[in-house]
């Protein structure tokens, strides 16, 4: 398919998509007639978010049900549900309980289209941020040795051409430090740092009259004929990529965008990358997967206040996203994950150290909500894993391995995990079937 | 079984050929050949010129692909100097590197003061470092605590304050993270204030911290500018090319610390002396490097069962990440050390033992490949037998095993060592061998065939193309068995078989970013002279800024002014390879969109003079008589690309000089172009 072509597709698919959502609230479960309409069957979509430093799972979603909660934990957990204190948990079911700030995740688990696994994490032991961290993003728990990371080898066990379609199959915005380790590896990804600075040349001189911004536009101009007729050249389609991309960002206005249904991201990077995201998944580039990254997680003193903060930049940029997406995220999910959790018992500088099993989000239509999914270990002392942290019931490959497996529809778990001995039995019904 | 002695013989080249030119006067001699011949070089006189392509011959593209291959591509008058001495005596001289004056290299590097210390020198201010990071470390929880205590309390006031209603007017606050910080700095502030001699005892231990902490910047910024230099600018390319390779081979992740400092050691003392000498020799050079010892976490790695007295478990309170099992990979980390309020007992930690990290990775990535026949069991047994191969200090006492503070240089610590029997791959190694049994370990994995195929691959694939023909990966195990594993033998085997001279040989290789880099650098006849040479302060707080990861992540210099953040941003931060693979040797996994845009990125960059360590030509040089588009493609194209440009590639370059708006090209854009072209992408 020529280049104008896919664009054309794409374009087509841009002013469909905005009829659609003309409404108001996330209406996609009312909307699949007219999705299907539609000329092109839009792609499904994967948008990854780490919480670097170890996110305190059992502060997040509360398990106020267990006893032993307030016994390890007195003074230091979120409360049980009570309407009339605002510090206490958001009631989810009898058992779990969501931390206050995150009250914006509420209604939509409510609606169905969000879920927590619980209980999750790395089976590997490691309490080092940065071997975890890499354990979690190559998808090899314990190894260094597979290059590259697990959401790079997802995106190429998708099937038919969909790894070869889009420069913007893979992309990580605003990352701290390029590509982060999931994305690297043979399926190529986009660290965009910035969408408004993405491109060819200064950006200063880009679409500026003057000598100087001529000559780069002639550079750039320059640039893709060569690679345009450098027919027969394996550069010859990632140069073809890489314009269509780039000429495919080139009416986006990152610094003028309005996000939909009056969604408001957080003033930061996160809120950033979040709403940059959604930017450019709704111009249609694309993007198969998407990564953000958020730091700060690291609660080892006062994690009160501070997981306060977190948590409120951290729901409000999701639920901005989800939000702004609106219709589209019936082909849309977001998974969130951090390394591990945090001790059972708070510390003396009322924070906690670090632990190992932690909770996990998921959201999105084609995600089976309104649940906490796995199995609960319990607090008990004799309960606990080397009897301080929570202890893991599900291997965060088994979340990982079915929103690949059911969600993108890659095939060969054995591949994006290696080593990984689990299977679709392991799944814990993170997605709708 | 070998001797081990023989590993402490330096590698001799004694009585090559050609070893009677002194360096000085070879240089000399070629330089004035050049003229002579009338190479084009700078000669402005020269603007007629045929279209590269026709002009272009066989012979020359011979030069050229060796260039590619045998170095980081021509610089503009190289294909003419190698056409005068000849290719094969080129070549010669390239496999000798003794014989090529590089006093100019030599004399430039002197310019940079770490790379002058000794081993011990280095280690000292190293010490240092580890001791100071440490505390500062520390220094920084300390502070922070303190700080966001105080804020927090300030900010619980204000939050307070907010929603009863307290706050009058209707100015718009500040974002949460901005109000923290703001509180946080100010809660420090206050707090100094207060207490004017906990300000002077915060103030004097940062000055001693920022004293010591110094050395490990500018060590890291003067060994990455010399590896920039010498790939730029040494008459010994190929030796700079297989010090790459080898390094890769080897590979060391300079983030895990101390390894930003031993990595220095390894280059000097494990990869550079050992890139023409035997296999077997560099294969124990690195299975000695500290640097290696640790990456690989084999000097943790003692006897399973190991009774040791008063031996304090606990691993080192290090942010960097210590990854060995040797506790079974507990209790580190940024814990707060203040005990929890719990009566529970604190968890059983296992005793000392195995780590099969090192054992695995010989096997399967620096000797006999993953499918080398080996098994887990004998991962084991090779594990076992390098049991007690550790690190020491300079006085010889007792290594601490969890105290990288004392990592000095190679150690053996018998009662660390497992003396039983052991297997490996069908051989017995008999009890009670102590150190023997590692070298042993070492005769085997270098002689096996498994080893000859692998690593003779891997050269191939470096130096000829991604899937080297069998029959030439036989050739160079035909060679290595000859010789002993003789790898300037090996090398010579490869570069003048026929097999790297084929079609499926020549322009297929996409260079690696660092190669895209120095090739752009020396196709424009370039230097390096990186601000280290002239502003050392600023490099050493940028440095100190890189050295240091952000909690919980590696760290990557993206600075797109530099040539080193250049080629991070390409996708190859060098040195900074997390799995012990090391950078791909298969080219094709260099190709993908991101990659591609930044390669544009850095073409435009270096030919608009925006990286700042790179000294350029004027590019414009021929200007006073100004070209017509076509008379400067051509010419630059020539230059730079030495008749390689397609005919599609110069009409698309003709075409868009002529179609292009506003005025023609200038030859910065023109070098731009081709250095972005798809042809420079490839060597």
């Amino acid at each position: 398919m020529s280049i104008s072509r896919r664009l054309f597709l794409k374009n087509g698919a841009i002013s469909l998509a905005s009829v659609g959502m003309a409404g108001f609230g996330p209406t996609f479960l009312r909307s699949t007639v007219f999705a299907d309409t539609t000329a092109q069957k839009r792609k499904k979509t994967l948008i990854c978010i780490f919480q670097r430093g170890a996110a305190d799972g059992l502060n997040i979603v509360v398990p106020h049900g267990d006893p032993n909660l307030y016994a390890h934990r007195p003074g230091f957990a979120i409360a049980r549900p009570s309407g009339s204190d605002a510090q206490s948990a958001l009631e989810l079911d009898e058992f779990f309980g969501l931390h206050p700030q995150l009250a914006p995740f509420l209604p939509i688990y409510k609606d169905g289209h969000l879920a927590v696994i619980h209980a999750c994490g790395s089976p590997d032991g490691t309490r080092s941020h940065f071997d975890a961290q890499d354990y979690m993003e190559a998808g090899t728990p314990g190894s260094k040795r597979e290059p590259g990371g697990w959401l790079s080898r997802a995106v190429l066990a998708c099937p038919e051409d969909r790894a070869k379609l889009s420069a913007f199959r893979a992309v990580a915005m605003g990352c701290d430090n390029g590509l982060p380790l999931s994305l690297q590896g043979d399926a190529g990804a986009l660290a965009i740092p910035d969408l408004a600075s993405f491109g060819i040349g200064l950006k200063n001189l880009r679409g500026k009259p003057g000598a100087q911004a001529a000559a780069q536009a002639g550079a750039i101009d320059g640039f893709e004929s060569l690679y345009t007729s450098a027919v027969g050249d394996v550069l010859h389609g990632t140069g073809q990529e890489s314009f269509e991309a780039i000429a495919a960002l080139k009416n986006l206005s990152p610094n003028s965008y309005v996000p939909a249904q009056g969604a408001v991201y957080p003033n930061n990077r996160f809120g950033q990358s979040m709403k940059q995201i959604a930017q450019l998944i709704k111009a249609d580039v694309g993007v198969e997967v998407a990564f953000a990254e958020m730091g700060g997680w690291d609660t080892h003193t006062q994690q009160q206040g501070r997981l306060n903060q977190q948590l409120r930049e951290f729901g409000q940029g999701i639920a901005a996203l989800y939000h702004d997406l609106g219709d589209r995220m019936s082909d849309i999910v977001i998974l969130t994950m951090s390394e591990f959790g945090r001790t059972v018992r708070p510390n003396g500088t009322n924070g906690t150290d670090h632990g190992h099993a932690t909770c996990f989000f998921a959201l999105g239509g084609p995600v089976n909500g309104g649940k906490v999914l796995g199995h609960w270990p319990g607090l008990a002392p004799e309960q606990l894993y080397e009897n301080r942290d929570l202890a893991l019931t599900t291997d965060f490959r088994a979340v990982f391995g079915e929103v690949a497996a059911k969600h993108l529809g890659a095939q060969g778990l054995d591949h994006i995990f290696p080593g990984y001995t689990g299977t679709s039995a392991d799944f814990r019904g993170v997605i709708r079937t | 079984m070998m001797s081990s002695a023989k590993s402490a013989t330096p590698v001799r080249h004694t009585h090559v050929r050609g070893s009677v030119r002194s360096g000085a006067l070879g240089l000399i001699a070629i330089s004035a050949l050049a003229v002579a011949l009338g190479v084009p070089a700078r000669s402005a006189q020269s603007p007629k010129r045929e279209r590269a392509t026709s002009h272009s011959t066989a012979a020359d593209d011979r030069i050229l692909h060796v260039l590619n291959r045998l170095a980081f591509g021509p610089r503009p008058d190289d294909v003419a100097k190698v056409k005068a001495i000849g290719l094969d005596r080129y070549i010669d001289q390239q496999l000798h590197p003794e014989t090529i004056d590089d006093s100019a290299l030599e004399q430039k590097l002197k310019a940079f003061p770490e790379l002058q210390l000794s081993d011990a020198e280095i280690e000292a201010k190293y010490k240092d470092f580890v001791t100071a990071d440490q505390a500062s470390a520390k220094m920084r929880r300390e502070l922070q605590k303190m700080a966001s205590q105080k804020a927090g309390d300030t900010m619980t006031q204000t939050a307070a304050g907010q929603s009863t209603g307290t706050v009058t007017g209707t100015a718009t606050p500040p974002p949460a993270n901005q109000q923290t910080q703001q509180a946080k700095r100010g809660a420090l502030q206050e707090m100094l204030a207060a207490n004017p001699q906990m300000a002077q005892q915060f103030e004097e231990d940062r000055r001693q911290l920022a004293a010591a902490a110094q050395p490990i910047g500018l060590l890291h910024s003067e060994f990455t500018a010399a590896k920039l230099i010498r790939a730029t600018e040494s008459q010994r390319q190929l030796q700079e090319v297989l010090v790459d390779f080898w390094s890769n081979h080897f590979n060391i992740d300079i983030r895990k610390a101390p390894c930003g400092v031993l990595k220095v050691l390894d280059d000097r003392n494990v990869i550079r002396p050992h890139v023409f000498g035997k296999f077997r020799d560099l294969l124990e050079a690195s299975a000695k490097s500290p640097a290696m010892l640790v990456y690989l976490d084999n000097f943790q790695s003692v006897a399973d069962n190991l009774q040791l007295p008063n031996r304090n478990p606990r691993r080192p309170n290090n942010r960097f990440g210590n990854q060995g099992q040797f506790n079974g990979g507990q209790g580190q980390g940024l814990q707060n050390q203040n005990p929890a309020p719990n009566t529970q007992q604190a968890p059983k930690r296992r005793g000392p033992g195995l780590n099969e990290n090192y054992a695995r990775e010989i096997m399967e990535l620096h000797t006999l490949g993953v499918n080398g026949g080996y098994t887990q069991q004998d991962v084991r047994e090779v594990a076992r037998c390098f049991t007690g191969w550790g690190i020491g200090n300079r006085d010889g006492a007792r290594q601490r095993v969890n105290r990288y503070a004392e990592a000095g240089e190679f150690a053996f610590y018998p009662r660390l060592h497992d003396n039983g029997q052991k297997v490996v791959l069908g051989h017995v190694i008999p009890a009670g061998g102590g150190m023997e049994d590692a070298e042993m370990v070492l005769d085997i994995l270098a002689t096996h065939p498994a080893t000859r195929r692998h690593v003779s691959y891997q050269m191939c694939q470096r130096l000829v193309c991604d899937d080297p023909p069998a029959s030439l990966v036989q050739k160079c195990m035909d060679t290595w068995q000859k010789t002993a594993g003789d790898l300037r033998e090996i090398v010579r085997t490869i570069i003048t078989s026929d097999e790297f001279y084929s079609a499926a040989a020549m322009h297929k290789k996409i260079k690696s970013p660092f190669e895209y880099a120095i090739s752009s650098v020396r196709a424009l006849n370039g230097t390096i002279e990186p601000p280290a040479l002239s502003a050392p302060a600023q490099i050493v707080r940028e440095a100190n800024g890189l050295i240091r990861p952000p909690q919980g992540g590696g760290f990557l210099d993206v600075n797109t002014n530099t040539l080193l953040g250049q080629i991070g941003t390409m996708g190859q931060p060098l040195f900074q390879y997390q799995a012990p693979t090391g950078f791909p040797e298969d080219s094709r996994k260099w190709v993908s969109s991101g990659a591609l845009i930044a390669r544009l990125n850095f073409s435009l960059a270096l030919t608009q003079g925006r990286i700042r360590d790179v000294k350029l030509e004027d590019l414009a040089e021929d200007a006073g008589a100004r070209m017509e588009p076509e008379a400067a493609i051509d010419r630059l194209s020539d230059r730079i690309l030495h008749g390689a440009a397609s005919a599609t590639t110069r009409a698309t370059l003709v075409s868009e000089a002529k179609n292009s708006t506003g005025a023609s090209f200038s030859p910065a854009t023109i070098t731009a172009l081709l250095l972005g072209s798809p042809e420079f992408q490839r060597r």
